[in-house]
C-alpha cells in the first residue's frame, strides 16, 4: 500500500494503490489525514487501488467527515470495476462524490 | 473436484497470503477475475472480524483460522473454521445503508458484503470452533 500525491490546478491529487485492507488501513489512515490536514480541496484518485475492503472504507469515510467539517471538498475518481462494486453494495456511490475521470473530479472540487 | 486447504494464524499480516492463495485456487479453477475479488473480499471480511474479536482473548491455546474452499460442478463452497471466541456473524443486525455522511457507520459493513456476495451462508459452533459453510453458484 503506498500512497503518492501530486498537484494538478491548486487541487491536491492523492493516488493510493495496492491493497487497502485491515492490515494496511491504519498506515493509510495516518498518511491520508496527514495529507488532508491542509488540503481542503483534495481528489482521491484511485486508478491503483486494486483492493479495498471495509477496514479500507473506514478510511475513506473518516477523510470524507475530516474534508466536510472543514468545509473544503473531496472527489474521487478512476475507480477499478471491482471497487465500484464494493462502493455500490456499501452505498458508498450516494454519500461520496465519486467521478470517472480525473477531469470531472478536479472541476467538482475547484468551485 | 478441486479443493484447496488453507490454514492461518490469526494475525491480520496474514491476509496478503490469504489473497495469494485465493488468487491460485481462482487460477486452478477458472474464477473469473470479479469473482476473485469477491472471494478474497468475503474471506478477508470473516478472518479480520475473527482477527480482531475472536482471538482478542489472548489465552486461546493453539490459535487457528482454517479454510477449505472447493468447487464441484458450478457449486463453490467454502468452509471457515476457527478456534476463537464464540461468534454467530449471522446475529450482527444490518448496516444502515442509508444514513448521510455524517451518520454513517461500518460497523457490520463487512458481513453485509458476505451475505450480498455469497448464497447461504449457514453458522455452527461445534467442538469449540465456529463454523461457516457459504455456497455460491458460479
Amino acid at each position: 500500500m503506498q500512497l503518492d500525491s501530486e498537484q494538478q490546478q491548486g487541487v491536491l491529487i492523492l493516488k493510493p494503490s495496492g491493497r487497502l485492507d485491515s492490515n494496511t488501513a491504519q498506515q493509510f489512515e495516518k498518511d491520508l489525514l496527514a495529507q488532508l490536514d491542509n488540503n481542503p480541496q483534495v481528489v482521491l484518485d484511485l486508478a491503483g487501488l486494486d483492493y479495498v475492503s471495509s477496514a479500507g472504507l473506514r478510511v475513506l469515510l473518516i477523510a470524507a467527515k475530516q474534508v466536510k467539517q472543514k468545509a473544503g471538498s473531496l472527489a474521487l475518481c478512476a475507480l477499478q470495476d471491482s471497487i465500484r462494486q464494493v462502493f455500490e453494495i456499501s452505498g458508498f456511490l450516494s454519500i461520496l462524490t465519486v467521478c470517472d475521470s480525473r477531469e470531472e473530479a478536479l472541476s467538482k472540487v475547484a468551485n | 473436484m478441486t479443493t484447496q486447504q488453507i490454514t492461518l494464524k490469526p494475525d491480520l499480516a496474514e491476509l496478503a497470503t490469504l489473497a495469494e492463495q485465493v488468487e491460485r485456487f481462482g487460477e486452478q479453477i477458472g474464477l473469473e477475475t470479479p469473482l476473485v475479488f469477491q472471494l478474497n473480499l468475503v474471506l478477508d471480511e470473516l478472518v479480520t472480524n475473527a482477527v480482531n474479536y475472536g482471538f482478542a482473548r489472548s489465552n486461546i491455546e493453539n490459535p487457528h483460522i482454517t479454510i477449505e474452499m472447493r468447487r464441484e460442478g458450478e457449486q463453490l463452497t467454502i468452509e471457515l473454521r476457527d478456534n476463537g471466541t464464540p461468534f454467530d456473524p449471522l446475529q450482527v443486525p444490518p448496516p444502515d445503508l442509508e444514513a448521510d455522511l455524517q451518520d454513517r457507520q461500518i460497523g457490520g459493513l463487512g458481513l453485509h458484503f458476505v451475505h450480498e456476495l455469497m448464497d447461504t451462508i449457514d453458522y455452527q459452533h461445534q467442538h469449540g470452533e465456529n463454523r461457516l459453510t457459504l455456497h455460491k453458484r458460479l
